[in-house]
């Protein structure tokens, strides 16, 4: 009986065993689907990347002449259409690239005379909806003094004409003189005439203006621009008239790359 | 027989002998459970394995080996500031990307971004902006690491709610005048376009000819009016035509400039 027992004891422990193994061995063969033999999966596709052109930063760039809605024939007051410029391929762009990143400047209203810049949060910009990133800032000081970049809070979103002459709102980067008598000598020549204030200009009541704005472009770089002149091939304000030909735009620029703190001329 | 049954009974169930028997019988049964679930299981996983292997093999070559790497695996809009992302559909087999374009984003341009695999290139590149409205198709070529190449043609599908313009001249017979020296038109509809990058306004003649592209004016534009000027235009009478995005509406009714 004892005998009998004893083998039923390792009769039991025996199967105990089998049924202990056979359950690694039935992993290892239900395991074996997962790292059977075949080719790779799929490879981790690579995302298509934009190449930045980084020789446009750390360099003096002049605009000349960069024509605003000159189809135009309707009131002087009256609105003109858009028009865009890429600070980053500098060179103007088409309406219809209006929701896209590829614009950081857009001059339209009056005369093009408002400058706007390319947010796609913001529903005053030409840009809203798309992915820009675009701010600018105007300050009083000229375009050599400004090196550092303004803290985020101090840009807005549009800049237009200045306080010190007709139709303007706070610093504005441009004077428009209705009488010719702010800037000039109120001569019918010089009256309806529109001065870019990137360049000191005196008035005759003596206060000497300049405006340099920064631009937070886009795609999130940063920018300095000096505005020149409105007028064709007219840089001088001494030769700008009522009827010199507008609105054609100069100015110049430096662009520098989104983690900047200063602008530099390398 | 009955008492035998009983004895039988209490015997099996009382005397350790017959313990033992059931403990054997039970033991027995175990091991030959065991036994059985052992090679039951063992030959089901490797039958299963076989099965596995056989399945798995054959679905790997079917979807890896067959395909080559000259094809676009992902293919969406990045020019919209939204919370959800535009993918478009890809169709190997007849090169095709349909991209389904909602109007309200009054796009001119894709600005695509584009997933390939590895050591793919793409022609042109995919910063390239895509047209919406070009009589061309837009036709991508990409080239696989080995060389291999697949063209994709691009297809949009503008998904555009149609707009309707009221009419100005209630009595074709008896147009409203305007003057045709300086006017600013205000035309009203509905589901119009509020963009004058995309919203434009012709005068057209009695045929259906655009004779003078419409200016903007100083009010904004809405998907209910839009402001459209008019400068010294011939006098005449005009029917109003309307660009919205992708389609095109013109009154029914002439005005009169004059």
């Amino acid at each position: 009986m004892n005998v009998m027992y004893t083998i039923s004891t390792w009769l039991n422990r025996f199967s105990l065993i089998l049924l202990a193994c056979s359950l690694p061995l039935w992993f290892m063969a239900c395991g074996g689907s997962d790292d059977g033999p075949g080719p790779d999966p799929d490879p981790d596709p690579v995302e298509d990347t934009t190449a930045v052109d980084n020789g446009m930063f750390y360099k003096l760039h002049r605009v000349e002449n960069f024509a605003g809605d000159t189809e135009y024939d309707g009131p002087v007051d009256g609105k003109r259409a858009a028009i865009y410029f890429s600070l980053e391929n500098k060179e103007g762009v088409k309406a219809s690239y209006q929701k896209s990143n590829l614009w950081d400047l857009s001059f339209s209203g009056i005369a093009n005379s408002d400058i706007d810049v390319n947010n796609g949060s913001v529903r005053s910009s030409l840009g809203y909806g798309a992915t820009g990133v675009g701010a600018i800032y105007i300050t009083d000081r000229s375009f050599e003094e400004v090196t550092d970049i303004p803290d985020e809070s101090q840009f807005r979103y549009r800049v237009s004409l200045d306080e010190n002459g007709a139709f303007g709102n706070g610093l504005g980067w441009a004077l428009y003189d209705w009488g010719g008598e702010i800037v000039a000598d109120a001569s019918y020549e010089k009256q309806h005439v529109a001065y870019a204030l990137g360049n000191p200009l005196t008035l005759n009541n003596g206060k000497n203006l300049v405006r340099t704005l920064v631009v937070k472009t886009a795609k999130g770089y940063y920018a300095k621009i000096k505005m020149i002149s409105v007028y064709k091939d007219i840089s001088d304000p001494e030769n700008m008239m009522r009827n010199s030909t507008y609105p054609y735009f100069t100015f110049e620029y430096v662009l520098v790359p989104g983690d900047s703190e200063t602008f530099e001329i390398r | 027989m009955s008492n035998k049954t009983d004895d039988m009974k209490n015997d099996y169930s009382i005397t350790p002998y017959t313990g033992v028997r059931k403990e054997q019988g039970h033991i027995g049964m175990t091991l030959l459970c065991s036994m059985c679930a052992l090679l039951l299981l063992c030959s089901a996983g490797c039958t299963r394995e076989e099965d596995n292997l056989i399945i798995t093999e054959e679905t790997w070559y079917d979807t890896i080996s067959s395909v080559q790497d000259n094809r676009i695996l992902e293919y969406r809009i990045g020019n919209v500031n939204d919370d959800y992302t535009i993918y478009s559909a890809i169709d190997d087999s007849t090169g095709t990307i349909t991209v389904y374009l909602p109007a309200y984003y009054e796009l001119g341009v894709i600005q695509a971004e584009i997933k390939l695999p590895e050591g793919t290139t793409i022609s042109p590149d995919a910063d390239v902006p895509v047209p919406v409205f070009e009589e061309e198709p837009f036709v991508y070529e990409v080239t696989s690491a080995e060389g291999l190449k697949a063209t994709y043609t691009v297809d949009i599908v503008i998904q555009q709610e149609d707009f309707s313009l009221n009419e100005l001249s209630r009595n074709p017979d008896s147009p409203v005048s305007f003057s045709a020296k300086e006017s600013y038109i205000r035309v009203t509809g509905t589901n119009i376009l509020g963009n004058y990058a995309i919203t434009r306004g012709y005068l057209t003649n009695e045929a259906g000819e655009r004779v003078y592209t419409m200016g903007e004016a100083q009010t904004p534009p809405t998907s209910r009016q839009i402001y459209l000027s008019c400068i010294d235009v011939e006098p005449g009478l005009y029917w109003i035509e309307i660009t919205s995005y992708a389609l095109t509406r013109r009154m029914e009714n002439p005005i009169n400039l004059r």
